[in-house]
């Protein structure tokens, strides 16, 4: 048991071991510019100065400070989004009446690029924090709406027909056999919109907020800090995963949710 | 059944009178289905009549497609028949309820309950209080043998458990009416004995009324009272009979000259049936193709 996962884990490092091995060889034997492809230990020396400080670099010691300010971002959007889009695709998925009206216009928005609305979020929200949950809103709520659609609408039939013969009137079978059975859909519809509200976190702090991960990226992009791109990019990845992970852990064990 | 009855023929062709009120009546029915995708409707059943009496084990086969198992969803309330009355007691079926219990082919537990909270789900729903329906809950696992599984979830489960907790959770609210549509036909057959022997012991006792829907001959007078068989679509009553072997039954039954008999007859009526809908089928592709 244990071993199974000792042996898949030695398998999935394969690849990565042997991208960071052909890394280390040509930008240490100089093959390849330090500004275009720092190698990996600059990359990691400079991790280690933007956790733990130590130098005189203005982002030396700062991950806490960007990373709180990103964070808020990303949860603040990210509930936006799931608040709009869990009860939205419950209505609609369960009531096509009401479908009717609104499901089209939503389908038309979401063929807009979520980028596209960066210029007018700008408009309307300025440089920093608002337009950031504006457009992590958006990038997750499509997502979460739609999987909590189409989990509430496509219910197994057997289901509502097994829950109507054994005395579910048709208000309680909602709690009783529709919500349960999309709560599966619904959690992937999370999963989903909490990895897109990361995306959209460094899309709106592209736009020229002082903190941040997503602001940090453009300004060392500026100073041409190389390592540190590399670096923020590892970092972020790295944040999306653990956001994911924790998500599931919180489904699975708070919410006992049955994920399958 | 009379001594006569049960000692030289153990089956006959009934009657059309009854002794006992009609617990479950089909009249005049007729089904037909539109097809948004190929236009003309197909007609699913057609004028048929059945009566089923008050504690009756009726078992109902037919070649695939011949709407059997229509029949099942309009008294289960699931369908409405596009002509006729389906009535239950006497009375006008218009949905599904509690006063007939379902067990589908697939069982259709609630996949995110265990065992035991599948089986409750139904006195939850009919506010029967915690206490008592936790104790039948506990009689009736008991009963099919998954007492050791109740906090198992539906898919740490066999097929034959899953039907069995299927059976349970259809059982627990009482219902004077049995709706079984092929609930063992994804079983193996040695399983699938032991699902019909569990099924007979529980109705052996509570003489509830049952309507089984089988494609399976043995399994069908095994388990009746009466075995319906019905044509190739549109679906009518081909032949009626009364199943009066001796109960408790038990597989030994299987091997009785009478039982092999009348199984052959009504086995060589669904397969001509069932040739016919082939043939049918086959002919109504060539129409479409000219």
């Amino acid at each position: 048991m244990k071993s199974d996962r000792l042996v898949a884990f030695a398998k999935a490092a394969c690849l990565p071991a042997a991208i960071v091995i052909v890394w280390a060889l040509v930008t240490e034997t100089g093959s390849v510019p330090a500004y275009v492809l720092p190698s990996p230990h600059a990359v990691l020396a400079t991790l280690i100065d933007f956790f733990f400080g130590g130098s005189s670099q203005a982002f030396s010691g700062k991950f806490m400070a960007h990373f709180v300010q990103s964070l808020y971002r990303v949860v603040g959007g990210f509930a936006c989004g799931a608040i709009l889009g869990i009860p939205l695709g419950i209505v609609l998925g369960y009531d096509r009446k009401i479908g009717a009206f609104i499901e089209p216009t939503i389908e038309l928005s979401r063929s807009i690029p979520g980028i596209c609305w960066l210029p007018l979020a700008l408009v309307w929200f300025g440089i920093g924090t608002g337009t950031s949950i504006f457009l992590i809103a958006l990038g997750s709520f499509y997502s979460i709406f739609l999987s909590t659609l189409g989990g509430v609408r496509y219910v197994n039939p057997v289901l509502l027909r097994a829950g109507r013969s054994l005395g579910a009137t048709e208000s309680s079978l909602l709690y009783t056999v529709i919500l349960p059975a999309a709560f599966p859909s619904i959690l992937s519809g999370l999963r989903l919109g909490l990895s897109y509200s990361w995306i959209y976190m460094v899309l709106g702090e592209f736009t020229g907020v002082n903190y941040g991960l997503g602001a940090l990226l453009l300004q060392s992009r500026d100073t041409m800090d190389t390592p540190l791109i590399i670096g923020l990019m590892a970092v972020i990845g790295v944040l999306g995963v653990i956001s994911d992970r924790l998500m599931l852990l919180f489904m699975t064990t708070i919410l006992r949710m049955d994920v399958r | 059944m009379t001594g006569v009855v049960a000692a030289n023929m153990p089956v006959t062709t009934i009657p059309r009178s009854q002794d006992r009120p009609a617990k479950i009546s089909f009249r005049n029915i007729t089904k037909e289905f539109v097809s948004k995708a190929r236009g003309p409707s197909t007609r699913a059943l057609d004028g048929l009549s059945l009566d089923i009496a008050e504690k009756d084990f009726v078992c109902l086969i037919g070649p695939s497609g011949c709407g059997k198992s229509t029949l099942l969803n309009l008294i289960g309330g699931f369908e409405h028949a596009t002509s006729g009355d389906v009535l239950l007691d006497g009375v006008g079926v218009t949905g599904p309820g509690p006063d007939r219990g379902v067990v589908f082919q697939e069982g259709a537990l609630f996949p995110w309950l265990n065992v035991l909270d599948n089986v409750c789900f139904g006195p939850k729903r009919l506010d029967v209080p915690r206490e008592r329906y936790l104790e039948e809950a506990h009689a009736i696992l008991e009963e099919v043998g998954l007492l050791p599984f109740a906090q198992h979830l539906p898919t740490e489960l066999s097929g034959g458990m899953r039907q069995r907790v299927a059976i349970a959770r259809a059982l627990i609210n009482h219902p004077p009416v049995l709706l079984m549509d092929e609930p063992f036909a994804a079983l193996d057959p040695q399983t699938r004995v032991l699902m019909q022997e569990m099924l007979l012991r529980i109705w052996e006792h509570d003489n509830r009324t049952v309507l089984f829907i089988t494609h399976d001959v043995e399994e069908a007078l095994f388990l009746g009272t009466r075995v319906v068989v019905m044509s190739s679509r549109p679906g009518r009553i081909l032949k009626d009979v009364r199943a009066d072997l001796p109960r408790p039954r038990d597989f030994s039954v299987l091997g009785h000259p009478e039982f092999v008999k009348v199984k052959a007859e009504l086995f060589t009526l669904v397969r001509e049936q069932t040739i016919a809908a082939a043939a049918d089928a086959s002919s109504s592709v060539r129409s479409v193709r000219a």
